[in-house]
């Protein structure tokens, strides 16, 4: 009985180390998770409307800055399952509009931000190719 | 009674003796700059020493050098290889490919353990076929069933035909993961602090080890098996446990090898892991029932200290790189196969003189 009881606290305390390990180990992805995001600077259509693309806009992140043109594409690399980027609009080199955009993100690999529908405030700023 | 210590002290350090004047010999031939040796050294130090201080457990249980090792460094593989397709970097990536590697690892010494227990005498060589034999069901994993059975999605892992693991995978987004962690920079020379932590709390940890009843089992499991068993020690139990410990800290060790390195030559980074650290532990002036970390350091500092100037020492003196190079191969595996018959004729001894006390007491 004693020993029944003794194999059964055993296994237990295994069973939910085991299980802690698991919930670490998947905690542990979505934290170390590398995401490429993909920003487009060009004209899409929405809910039937259609959005151009931005004369010039400059993406901030950490310590990198881009510029892009109407029709460019960049692509970083990102941790984690948050991020936070600083988007601004240039007219004639002087800043026009700036955003800070928070992305979340879960298990994707890679993400298409269009960057016309961050600049618009829509709620879905993603697109599929 | 001065002469003979000093004596008794050269015989029984030998080896790293040797070592440590073929190198004084070496290095002015080599015209090598100290700077640059001693940031080669603290590079090879913080890559390798997990993998030699992997092989403690095992000697203190009395199973010799486990070159079985090479088990725990396919677990660790295989869980690196899971990090990358799954795309988690830094120390979460690292730290992803223990928890894989963990349970893997823990079979695989299970395994070991049982087959060494039922060639009990013979535990080198056993563990030496061993990793041969799993080397193969290693290679058919990871050849034929990722890809196929266990689902791997990043092409950058997959062979063209569509199942299989590339030759050789680059770690880029793991690379110095631990070692960047918490670097500085002395003179120069850069130290990566993280890893030389872990380092020495595994040592620490080791110590305490030895403290615990575990590890005093293994002490007199590694002592006398027969006395062992009479004092009520799971002999075969205790023996297992070691093995296992040895297998996982070697696929801690395997990770923490290759986050240095950069990159997983799938199908041959493991193969001279063992061969490696183990010539590194006796280079260090341990024998195969005797070793303790202080070896480990020793001989890791010795023997890629041979790493590095043996080619360019051969060739400044013939002119041939490749003979340096030869040439500390020639050393290294000599150093194995001395050691192993030493192991020997010592084994031979005891037997010998145990059997000649039983027969005294018999008369």
């Amino acid at each position: 009985m004693i020993c029944l009881s003794v194999f059964k606290r055993r296994m237990f305390i295994r069973t939910v180390l085991v299980i802690v390990l698991i919930l670490f180990g998947v905690f542990l992805v979505f934290i170390g998770k590398q995401h490429i995001v993909v920003f487009a600077n060009e004209e899409v259509y929405q809910d039937g409307k259609i959005f151009p693309a931005l004369t010039k806009v400059r993406i901030k992140i950490g310590e990198e800055t881009f510029e892009l043109e109407p029709g460019d594409r960049v692509s970083v690399e990102v941790v984690g399952l948050k991020n936070a980027f600083l988007i601004e609009t240039l007219a004639d080199g002087v800043v026009d509009k700036s955003i800070t955009f928070p992305l979340s993100l879960k298990l994707e690999r890679m993400v298409i931000i269009s960057l016309p529908l961050v600049v618009a405030g829509s709620s879905n700023v993603t697109i599929t190719e | 009674m001065k002469g003979r210590s000093l004596k008794g002290f050269i015989l029984s350090n030998i080896v790293p003796i040797i070592f440590l004047v073929f190198a004084a010999l070496a290095i002015p031939i080599s015209g090598l700059s100290y700077r640059y040796l001693f940031q080669e050294i603290i590079t090879r130090l913080s890559r390798d020493t997990f993998l030699v201080l992997a092989l403690l457990v095992p000697v203190l249980a009395g199973m010799g050098l486990n070159f079985g090792m090479v088990l725990g460094a396919m677990a660790g593989q295989i869980g690196l290889m899971l990090a990358v397709d799954w795309g988690v970097v830094g120390i979460p990536g690292l730290l992803v490919a223990a928890l894989i590697g963990t349970p893997i690892s823990v079979l695989l010494g299970f395994l070991c353990g049982y087959i060494m227990n039922k060639a009990k005498g013979r535990e080198m060589v056993t563990s030496y076929i061993l990793g041969f034999f799993m080397n193969g069901a290693y290679q058919f994993v990871v050849l034929y069933c990722m890809g196929g059975i266990f689902p791997i999605k990043s092409p950058q892992l997959l062979l063209s035909r569509g199942y299989g693991v590339r030759n050789a995978l680059s770690l880029a987004g793991i690379r110095g993961a631990l070692d960047s962690l918490v670097s500085m920079e002395i003179h120069g020379l850069s130290i990566p602090v993280a890893t030389f932590i872990v380092i020495l709390a595994f040592c620490l940890f080791l110590i305490l080890f030895e403290k615990t009843k575990l590890g005093q089992d293994m002490r007199a499991v590694g002592q006398d098996m027969v006395v062992a068993d009479g004092a009520g020690i799971p002999v075969e139990r205790t023996r297992i446990v070691a093995i296992i410990i040895s297998t996982i800290l070697a696929c801690y060790g395997q990770i923490i090898f290759l986050q240095n390195i950069g990159t997983i030559n799938t199908y041959n980074s493991h193969e001279q892991t063992g061969i490696f650290a183990i010539a590194a532990l006796l280079v260090g002036g341990a024998t195969a029932s005797k070793a303790n970390i202080v070896n480990v350091f020793v001989g890791v500092l010795l023997f890629h200290l041979m790493f590095v100037i043996s080619p360019t020492a051969g060739k400044n003196l013939i002119g041939d790189a490749q003979l340096g190079e030869y040439f500390r191969v020639f050393v290294s595996y000599g150093i194995i196969a001395i050691a192993l018959l030493l192991h020997a004729l010592e084994r031979r001894r005891v037997r010998i003189a145990r059997m000649k006390m039983e027969n005294e007491s018999v008369v």
